[in-house]
C-alpha cells in the first residue's frame, strides 16, 4: 500500500512537471540557418547580425527571410529579431557562421565565447570569414542559389572533406583559440557576382586576423597541421627537370592526387628554437605536360626529387610568412611546450620566440602510380 | 481499519468453510450394492441430467453411461454383448476379465466413478456387489490436425496441436520416441476437473525446474481452467509483468525442440496451445524455422527481427520527441520536407502520433476479430482510405504515416503473439513520455523497461539470460545463429549437467558409462 502511494505521488508530480518543459514544435518555430556578424560601428562594441531564417507557412511552402539587427550581445540581437518574426526564432539548425573581415581584424574573442556558451549550437558548425562584410554576401541575390544557408554550408563542408581547405568547425577553432600557443586559421569566402567561392585562408594572431594565404597555399598548411588522406595538388616545376635542353624558366606543369602524407615535427634546438620537419608523401601522377616516359624509374626519380624540392620551397615560404605575421597556425608552440620540460612557456614568450624560429624541411616524395591510361 | 479486520475475519471463516467442504468431498463414499440405492445416489450426485442413460440389461445388471460421451459402436458390440451374454451370477471381476477393451477397471468409490463416467466411461453395476466395472469407451470428438494459424512457417512441418490432450501427447511421442520422456498427469479446477500433462525429458531437463513447475501446479487452488494461457499466467514468475515469461505455442515441433533443449512443457486438455518454460526474453524472438535455414540466412533474419523491435518501439516516439523538442538533430536535407509535411497539421506531434497509432490498432483489432476474408479487405481498405484521407485532410503528416506503418509492420515480425502484443502496447507510454519530455522521456522509458526486464525471472532463471548475466557460450545462438558446431544444444538457463550437449558432455557420458560397468 505504501509503495502504491509513493508511486502515485511520483506520477502526480511528474504530470505537474510536464508543464515546465519548453516545447519547440518544428512548424511553430522559425529556424536560423546562417548567421553573419559584422562590425556595426568602428567606435563601439556593437555587432550587426544578419540572419537567414527558414519558416514554413500553412500553405505548405517553406520560405526564407533575412533579418538584420545591431546589438552588443547575441541575446540582444535575438530579442530584436524575435520582434520582427512571426514565430519564435531558434538557432539550433545553424550550420555556418560568417564573420566580416573587419570584425575578424578587430578580434573574434567575444563572438567565439558567445557561440561556445550557446548550448543550442552544435560544436560541429563551420566558421568562415567573409572577404568584405557578411551582410551583402548573405543578402545578395544569386541566380542559382535558392537556400544560401545550405549552399554555404555545403560549399565549406565538401571542400573540408576533400581537404581543399582547412577545417574550421567551432570545436576546432575554439580549441585553437583557447590554446595560447596555437593560432587560428579560418577559410575566407567571397561573393563574386553569382557565385560564392572559398577565396583564401585567414590567419590569426591571438584572435585577431593578421593576414591571409591563398587557397592553393592552404594545401601546405594542411600538410603541416595534419595528415592527408586523399589530397590533390598542381605544381609548376622548373623546365629542365626532365629535359636538360629546355630552359629553366619554361615551366613543367604536373598534377598529382591521391596524396597521402604524414609529417613529423622534431624540436632539435630549444634555444633558437630549431625544428626538423619531415614530410612523407605518397601520390599518383594524373597529369604531366611532357612526353617523357613516366614508366621509367629514372624519370620517376627525377620527378620525385623535383616535386619534393618545390614543396619544400613553398613550405619554407609559407612558414616564413606566418613568422612575419607572428601567427603560429601550425602549432609549433604546442610542440615546444610538449618536448621541453619546465619551459614555462607563455603566450608572450612564444610570440617573441616564434618569429626567430628556424624550421628545416625534408620532403620525401614517393610516386606510387603514374597515372591511368586507357 | 475496523473494516479491514472485519473483512479478514470473514475471509477466514469462508476459508474454513471451504476447507471443510473440501474434506467432505474427499471422504470416500462407498457404492451401494443395491441397484435402487445406487441409482438414487447417482442421480442425486448428477442432479438427474437428461443425457444420463440407464439400461436395465437384466434383473441384476445395469449399464449406465452419459449419452454422446461414449463410443456407440463399442458400446453395442463389446459392452452390451458381453453383459448380455454373461452368465447368471457373474461377478464384476468376471466381466472385467471378459471385456475385450483396452481400458477396463473395477472401482468401489462413488465420486471417482462419477468422474470417470463424465469423461466417457460406461458403468456396469451388478446387484449385490459394492463394486462397479468401468469400461472406458469414451469417444473423443476433436478437430482434425491442421496447420498452425498463428505461428506459420515456410520451411518445416505444417502440423499444429488441436484441442484434445490425447492427440497432442501422441504428437509429441511421435516426435520424441524416447523412454525418458516423462508424462505426469494432473487434474485442475474444482468445477472443470481439467486434465493436464507435465512433459519433460528425464536427464535433459533440470530437476529443479521440473520440481518448480510441478509444485506450482499442485499448489494451485482454482475453480476452473479453460485455456492453457490462463494456466501460463497463473504459474509464471511475475503475472503482473507486461512480458510473458513462458512460451505458448501451437507447434508440436517447437514444443519438442524445447523439450529436447531441457525445457519443461505443459499440455492442457481443451487447449491447442502448449506451455513451455523457461523461456528467456531473447528466445521469444527466435523461431524454430531458424534452425531449418542456413546459418547466415538465419542470422540475418534474427538480426532483422531485433531491428524490427527497436523500430516498432522507438521510431514513433523518436519522431514525436524530435519534432516537439529536438529540432536541432534533424539532418539538413530532411528539414524542409519534414517542415512542409507538418505545416498544415493543427495538432502537436504527440496528438498526431497517438491518433494514428490508435487508428492502426483499431484496424488490427478489427482485422483480427472479423472472418479472414473480410478482415483482409478491411485491413487494406482501412489502411489506404484512412491513410490517404488523413494526410489530405491535414490531420497527420505523410512522414508520420510511413513511420507508424513501419512500426506496425515491424511488430508483426515477432514470432510469438504474446510477445508481439507486449511490444505493440509498450509503444504508447513511450510516445506519451516522448511527447512530454523529449529524448529524456524516451531514455526514462528505456531505463524503466530495462530495469524491469532485468528483474524478471523465468522459472527462477534470469530473463535477459545470455546478455545479463553475460553467458558467452550462449551468444552464438541469441540474436544471431552461428553454424551448429558453435552452438550448445541446451542454453545455460535450462542446462542439466548430463544433458543433451553432445560435444561438451562426451566426457561426462563416458564417465557415467564406466561407473555402470564397474
Amino acid at each position: 500500500m505504501k509503495k502504491v502511494k509513493q508511486l502515485l505521488l511520483i506520477l502526480i508530480f511528474c504530470s505537474f512537471l510536464i508543464g515546465c518543459t519548453e516545447t519547440k514544435i518544428l512548424e511553430r518555430i522559425s529556424l536560423a540557418t546562417l548567421i553573419g556578424y559584422d562590425v556595426a560601428n568602428e567606435n563601439d562594441e556593437n555587432v550587426t547580425a544578419t540572419v537567414i531564417i527558414r519558416q514554413v507557412s500553412p500553405d505548405n511552402k517553406s520560405t526564407l527571410e533575412t533579418q538584420t539587427n545591431t546589438e552588443a550581445t547575441n541575446q540582444g540581437t535575438r530579442i530584436k529579431v524575435n520582434l520582427q518574426t512571426a514565430k519564435k526564432m531558434l538557432a539550433g539548425q545553424t550550420h555556418t557562421i560568417l564573420f566580416g573581415k573587419n570584425l575578424a581584424e578587430r578580434g573574434l574573442e567575444e563572438p567565439l565565447h558567445g557561440l561556445m556558451m550557446n548550448s543550442e549550437l552544435s560544436s560541429s558548425i563551420y566558421l568562415a570569414v567573409v572577404d568584405g562584410d557578411a551582410k551583402p554576401l548573405i543578402e545578395g541575390n544569386y541566380k542559382n542559389i535558392t537556400d544560401i544557408g545550405q549552399h554555404v554550408y555545403n560549399l565549406i563542408d565538401h571542400n573540408v572533406q576533400r581537404q581543399h581547405t582547412v577545417s574550421s568547425t567551432l570545436h576546432e577553432v575554439v580549441r585553437n583559440n583557447y590554446s595560447p600557443l596555437r593560432d587560428l586559421a579560418i577559410p575566407i569566402i567571397k561573393k563574386e557576382k553569382d557565385i560564392i567561392k572559398i577565396n583564401a585562408l585567414a590567419i590569426f594572431a591571438g584572435s585577431k586576423m593578421v593576414g591571409q594565404l591563398t587557397s592553393e597555399e592552404a594545401f601546405y598548411v594542411i600538410m603541416l597541421r595534419d595528415k592527408f588522406k586523399a589530397g590533390a595538388l598542381e605544381l609548376k616545376l622548373p623546365g629542365d627537370t626532365l629535359d636538360q635542353e629546355k630552359n629553366t624558366d619554361e615551366k613543367l606543369h604536373v598534377a598529382i592526387d591521391s596524396i597521402q602524407s604524414k609529417r613529423t615535427i622534431k624540436l632539435v634546438d630549444k634555444s633558437t628554437p630549431e625544428y626538423d620537419v619531415e614530410v612523407d608523401l605518397a601520390c599518383r601522377i594524373v597529369e604531366l605536360h611532357s612526353n617523357a616516359n613516366v614508366g621509367k624509374p629514372d624519370v620517376t626519380k627525377k620527378l620525385e626529387k623535383a616535386i619534393g624540392k618545390e614543396i619544400e620551397k613553398e613550405l619554407k615560404r609559407i612558414v616564413k610568412y606566418t613568422q612575419e605575421k607572428n601567427s603560429d597556425i601550425f602549432g609549433f608552440g604546442d610542440d615546444y611546450y610538449a618536448s621541453v620540460r619546465n619551459s614555462n612557456l607563455t603566450e608572450e614568450k612564444w610570440n617573441e620566440l616564434y618569429p626567430n624560429a628556424k624550421v628545416n624541411f625534408k620532403v620525401n616524395i614517393e610516386i606510387v602510380r603514374n597515372g591511368v591510361f586507357e | 481499519m475496523f473494516n479491514k479486520k472485519k473483512k479478514e475475519k470473514q475471509k477466514k471463516q469462508q476459508n474454513d468453510q471451504q476447507k471443510k467442504e473440501a474434506k467432505k468431498e474427499s471422504k470416500k463414499e462407498p457404492i451401494s450394492s443395491n441397484r435402487y440405492e445406487f441409482l438414487q445416489s447417482l442421480k442425486e450426485k448428477l442432479h438427474s441430467p437428461s443425457d444420463l442413460i440407464i439400461r436395465y440389461v437384466s434383473p441384476t445388471t445395469t449399464v449406465i453411461y452419459v449419452d454422446n460421451l461414449v463410443d456407440i459402436s463399442l458400446l453395442n458390440e463389446q459392452v452390451l454383448k458381453e453383459v448380455q451374454n454373461a452368465k447368471q451370477g457373474a461377478t464384476p471381476q468376471d466381466i472385467h476379465t471378459n471385456l475385450k477393451l483396452p481400458e477396463v477397471d473395477v472401482m468401489d468409490e462413488l465420486n471417482k466413478t462419477i468422474l470417470e463416467m463424465l469423461i466417457g466411461a460406461c458403468i456396469i453395476h451388478i446387484e449385490g456387489f459394492s463394486e462397479v466395472v468401468i469400461a472406458k469407451i469414451s469417444s473423443i470428438q476433436s478437430r482434425g490436425l491442421s496447420a498452425p494459424e498463428n505461428e506459420s512457417q515456410v520451411i518445416g512441418s505444417q502440423v499444429g496441436f488441436n484441442e484434445s490432450i490425447a492427440t497432442n501427447i501422441s504428437l509429441v511421442r511421435r516426435y520424441i520416441t524416447n523412454p525418458d520422456l516423462c508424462n505426469e498427469k494432473f487434474t485442475l479446477g474444482h468445477q472443470t476437473n481439467t486434465s493436464l500433462s507435465l512433459l519433460y525429458i528425464h536427464g535433459i531437463a533440470t530437476e529443479e525446474q521440473v520440481n518448480t513447475v510441478r509444485q506450482r501446479i499442485t499448489d494451485l487452488d482454482i475453480a476452473d481452467i479453460i485455456d492453457s494461457a490462463v494456466l501460463e499466467g497463473l504459474i509464471d514468475d511475475n503475472s503482473l509483468s507486461l512480458f510473458p515469461q513462458m512460451l505458448l505455442t501451437e507447434r508440436p515441433d517447437r514444443f519438442c525442440d524445447g523439450l529436447l533443449s531441457g525445457k519443461v512443457g505443459i499440455l492442457v486438455n481443451g487447449s491447442s496451445m502448449a506451455i513451455l518454460g523457461p523461456q528467456s526474453f531473447i528466445e521469444f524472438f527466435q523461431s524454430r524455422e531458424d534452425q531449418n535455414l542456413r546459418w547466415s540466412i538465419a542470422s540475418f533474419v534474427r538480426l532483422l527481427r531485433f531491428i524490427a523491435i527497436f523500430i516498432s518501439i522507438y521510431l514513433t516516439p523518436i519522431y514525436v520527441a524530435t519534432l516537439t523538442f529536438h529540432y536541432e538533430v534533424i539532418p539538413q536535407p530532411l528539414l524542409v520536407p519534414l517542415n512542409e509535411s507538418r505545416a498544415i497539421v493543427p495538432f502537436p506531434p504527440i496528438i498526431e502520433a497517438l491518433l494514428l497509432e490508435i487508428i492502426i490498432e483499431l484496424l488490427r483489432e478489427a482485422g483480427a476479430k472479423l472472418p479472414t476474408k473480410v478482415g483482409q479487405t478491411i485491413g487494406i481498405v482501412g489502411g489506404i482510405v484512412i491513410g490517404t484521407a488523413a494526410v489530405q485532410a491535414g490531420i497527420t503528416s505523410n512522414i508520420l504515416i510511413i513511420i507508424v506503418a513501419l512500426g506496425a509492420l515491424s511488430s508483426f515480425t515477432t514470432p510469438n503473439y504474446m510477445m508481439g502484443n507486449a511490444i505493440r502496447i509498450i509503444r504508447f507510454p513511450i510516445i506519451i513520455l516522448a511527447g512530454f519530455w523529449g529524448y529524456f522521456g524516451i531514455m526514462l522509458a528505456v531505463c524503466f523497461i530495462f530495469t524491469h526486464l532485468l528483474r524478471q525471472t523465468t522459472l527462477g532463471a534470469p530473463y535477459l539470460a545470455p546478455f545479463y548475466p553475460p553467458r558467452w557460450k550462449d551468444w552464438p545462438d541469441s540474436i544471431i545463429r552461428l553454424p551448429s558446431t558453435f552452438l550448445s544444444r541446451q542454453g545455460i538457463n535450462n542446462r542439466n549437467p548430463q544433458g543433451n550437449n553432445q560435444g561438451e558432455n562426451e566426457g561426462n557420458n563416458q564417465k557415467s558409462e564406466k561407473k555402470v560397468t564397474e
